[in-house]
């Protein structure tokens, strides 16, 4: 297990280089940072001793070999916008995000865990078929669209909490349910559909005619085995939440790390974005690596060497 | 054993989700509005509070209340002191400064002639990268005694002293900015209205009244900048009360509140111009100035603010807004004429007009396919390049703004409101974005630029304005309003340029 654990790591740092590497590559391609940061009139005398400044007029392979090294000492650099250095203002900003995906994976699964059992417990009611419809809009519903509309609703019309901003649980609520919207869909869809599948096995065949009560077949035989594929996609819809935020914190203007990496793109921020998604990629492939290992705690033949 | 580690598992799971949960950082500070403050929301966040090292007005209009600078612009526009009280040009290079006396800064350090000299002489440092480039002209600056300061000029620089109404001539307190170094960016000292509390980056800056202000202590006494990015958010937060005042609306946002009886929508004729950039330097039609006039005719301004705008707009004659110094209302625009605009197309040779490219950035997309379609029915064929403006900053800054289409659609703020503001960065063949050469142009502009003798730059002003009409290397457009949604309970009148100085504001309650 132990060395399953080592491989793993060592393979999410290349994953991380990686990551680096593409992003490095596509902040250079988008634009000069220089002349966003000079006012409209600026002379091209003044623009070119800005870049030397700032190093950009160095070979791009000096540029990365220097940030390779950087990255090696964890070193992220100091935003070109902001002037700090881009460590302190991504911690400053990732608690925020952090903790509203978060809340919004917990919404998600108290809605989504109860939704599917029901729906797949249940076929062909009345339950089921809400389940179903519900499921279909969350799935195609837009975040933003979402977001605005139980702004409208709950804010401004029913005044039962804040339009946005980061103030206390209240301001959290709207948030989090936007951005567990597209999630709690999915989730329902998909562990209802495995839900059927695992019902149908023998083994529940043989607990059912053993005389095993209804829940304890589904708590103990099938919840487990179901929950297998939704883990699975849970790990990589980690993701989708970190993508989802990127609106959601525009909507309700919540000063996480989804809204700073906006602003850095607009201000071509190379280090500032370079430095986000390094970060937000470090935490998806141990929050991956984290649901594997939760595999062998669901599915006691899953072992790992 | 296996049921009990599945249990165990997903336990694990929900605990580390609820405990990522219950680690919510909250602010210190109750939010907004306990009676005695006002909320304002901006559409972009604050990157820094040293006011020396920005350029951007969600900066300038959190700054300007925690800042005073030498000189300043009155309800009226008219130039009057701020931190100086009188100024004279002693000779073609010097301006001498009278301070004024018995001002302090926040943390009680005095004003004088030593705060000006370390003020000035920071934004010169190159070490600082100060993007303000309004001092770039002044060689030196010296005290003469604790209440006089001489500037001296590498040129003539006859507006230094409207220049210093801006951010160049924003004060600083010496000690402490010297003992503060980097930190000074996010704990501000300065001798405004307003002192600073905290700044929660990416949520909200809040200022407290300075009670012994120079200037009378303002009567709201607090203030929260909060950054609201997305339009429809500010104007719910408006609704609820939880914002006050909304900056930075689009004509289309505002027309969703019209009617609404919790907000209030104020529109204030703003200094920022729009135009239409015509490449007349290389080959091709637009080298014809019968073509360039022909567009102008063609295009109808009134009913693109009208239609396009909400009414949230005023034509403009050439490049001037009417609050320039230098504005000359003798001036006509250019009348919708497609008949005239058809015939002077005829003339240069393109009867059956031509096709051509222009670029813009992704907001304006309505107003200028609105312009494409006026010029399509005189026979010219725009293809609309659209771009993120981050894109279209980056392509114009380039020589003769290269990288862009043969017309792009821009808007400039003219800070100083002196003509030589409106001209410098696209009239001059020398300037980066200028795509014009014509020698007279060129010395009329010397003249605004370097002339000490306010008559005369005022006349080479106008004849410039009247060149530019035509030799139309624009199309000339409109100045923009300023849109804010506001809570009928708050008394402020908002500005000409644009930024949200608060000191003058009340609410009534």
């Amino acid at each position: 297990m132990l060395a399953y654990v080592v491989r793993r790591l060592l393979h999410a740092v290349l994953v991380v280089v990686g990551v680096a590497t593409v992003v490095f590559c596509l902040a250079r391609l988008s634009g000069d940072p220089a002349k966003l940061l000079l006012p409209p009139d600026a002379t091209l005398e003044q623009l070119a001793v800005l870049r030397a400044q700032l190093g950009l007029d160095r070979p791009v392979w000096v540029q990365y070999a220097d940030y390779m090294a950087s990255l090696a000492r964890l070193d992220l650099g100091e935003s070109l916008y902001f002037e700090a250095p881009v460590w302190e203002l991504i911690v400053e900003r990732l608690p925020a995000t952090l903790f509203l995906g978060g809340a919004a994976l917990l919404i998600a699964l108290a809605v989504a865990v109860p939704a599917g059992l029901l729906a797949a417990t249940r076929r062909g009611s009345f339950v089921e078929g809400i389940v179903q419809i519900g499921v279909l809009i969350g799935q195609s519903t837009p975040p933003f669209w979402v977001g605005i509309v139980l702004i409208l609703i709950f804010s401004v019309n029913l005044g039962m909490f804040p339009t946005g901003g980061m103030s206390g649980y209240a301001s959290l609520v709207l948030p989090a349910v936007t951005l567990a919207f597209y999630l709690m869909a999915m989730m329902a869809r998909l562990l209802r559909s495995s839900m059927l599948d695992v019902l149908h096995e023998d083994y529940i065949r043989s607990a059912r005619a053993k005389g095993a009560s209804g829940v304890a077949v589904i708590t103990r035989h099938a919840m487990r085995n179901a929950m297998i594929p939704t883990v699975t996609v849970l790990g990589l819809e980690i993701g989708g939440l970190f993508g989802g935020a990127v609106v959601t914190e525009n909507v309700f203007a919540w000063p996480g790390v989804g809204s700073l990496i906006v602003e850095a793109i607009n201000n071509r921020d190379y280090p500032l974005a370079q430095g986000i998604v390094v970060v937000l990629a470090v935490i998806f492939v141990l929050v991956n690596l984290l649901v594997d290992l939760f595999y062998s705690v669901l599915d006691p033949r899953v072992a790992y060497q | 054993m296996t049921r009990r580690s599945g249990v165990w598992g997903a336990a694990l799971a929900v605990l580390t989700a609820l405990l990522a949960t219950a680690c919510m950082p909250t602010p210190a500070e109750p939010r907004g509005d306990d009676g005695t403050g006002l909320t304002i929301s901006q559409p972009v966040d604050v990157s820094t509070l040293d006011p020396q090292k920005q350029g951007t007005m969600t900066d300038m209009s959190v700054l300007i209340n925690i800042f005073d600078t030498l000189t300043t612009r009155d309800d009226n526009g008219e130039l009057v002191g701020g931190l100086a009280t009188e100024w004279v040009a002693v000779d073609d290079l010097t301006w001498r400064f009278t301070l004024r006396e018995g001002v302090t800064f926040h943390n009680g350090e005095p004003f004088d002639a030593d705060s000006v000299v370390f003020s000035v002489q920071r934004i010169l440092d190159p070490a600082t990268r100060s993007p303000i480039g309004e001092l770039s002209l002044v060689e030196e600056v010296r005290a003469v005694d604790a209440h006089t300061v001489d500037f001296v000029m590498k040129e003539p620089d006859p507006i230094l002293p409207e220049k210093l109404a801006l951010f160049g001539g924003v004060m600083l307190p010496p000690e402490y900015a010297r003992a503060e170094g980097d930190a000074f960016a996010s704990s501000p000292v300065g001798t405004g209205p307003y002192e600073f509390v905290e700044w929660q980056r990416g949520d909200r800056v809040v200022l407290e009244a300075n009670p012994d202000y120079w200037g009378g202590a303002p009567q709201v006494q607090r203030l929260v900048f909060r950054k609201i990015p997305n339009a429809a958010d500010a104007m719910a937060a408006a609704r609820t009360g939880e914002v006050d005042i909304v900056s930075g609306l689009s004509p289309d946002a505002a027309a969703q509140l019209e009617g609404s009886t919790e907000v209030e929508v104020v529109a204030v004729p703003g200094i920022r111009t729009f135009s239409v950039s015509l490449n007349a330097e290389v080959e091709g039609p637009l080298a014809d100035p019968r073509v360039r006039q022909a567009l102008n005719h063609a295009v109808d301004v009134p009913a693109l603010i009208d239609s396009v705008l909400g009414g949230y707009a005023q034509q403009v004659a050439t490049l001037l807004p009417k609050q320039s110094d230098a504005h000359d209302p003798s001036i006509q625009p250019y009348a919708h004429d497609p008949e005239r605009a058809r015939q002077l197309l005829a003339e240069a040779g393109y009867a059956g007009g031509f096709p051509i490219a222009l670029s813009a950035e992704n907001q304006y997309a309505t107003v200028v396919q609105a312009i494409a379609g006026q010029l399509a029915e005189v026979g010219v064929q725009v293809q609309v390049n659209l771009m993120d403006a981050g894109t279209f900053e980056t392509r114009s800054l380039e020589q003769d703004a290269g990288d862009l289409d043969p017309m792009f659609f821009y808007g400039t703020t003219p800070w100083t409101l002196a003509g030589w503001s409106s001209f410098a960065g696209y009239v001059p063949n020398s300037a980066t974005k200028s795509r014009f050469d014509n020698a007279e142009a060129d010395r009329l502009f010397q003249v605004v630029e370097s002339s000490l003798d306010p008559a005369q730059r005022q006349q080479a002003a106008a004849q410039l304005q009247a060149l530019l009409k035509e030799e139309a290397p624009f199309i000339f457009l409109w100045q923009a309003d300023h849109i804010y949604a506001m809570n009928p309970a708050v008394d402020w009148k908002p500005g000409p340029i644009g930024l949200l100085r608060m000191n003058t504001a009340t609410t009534r309650s």
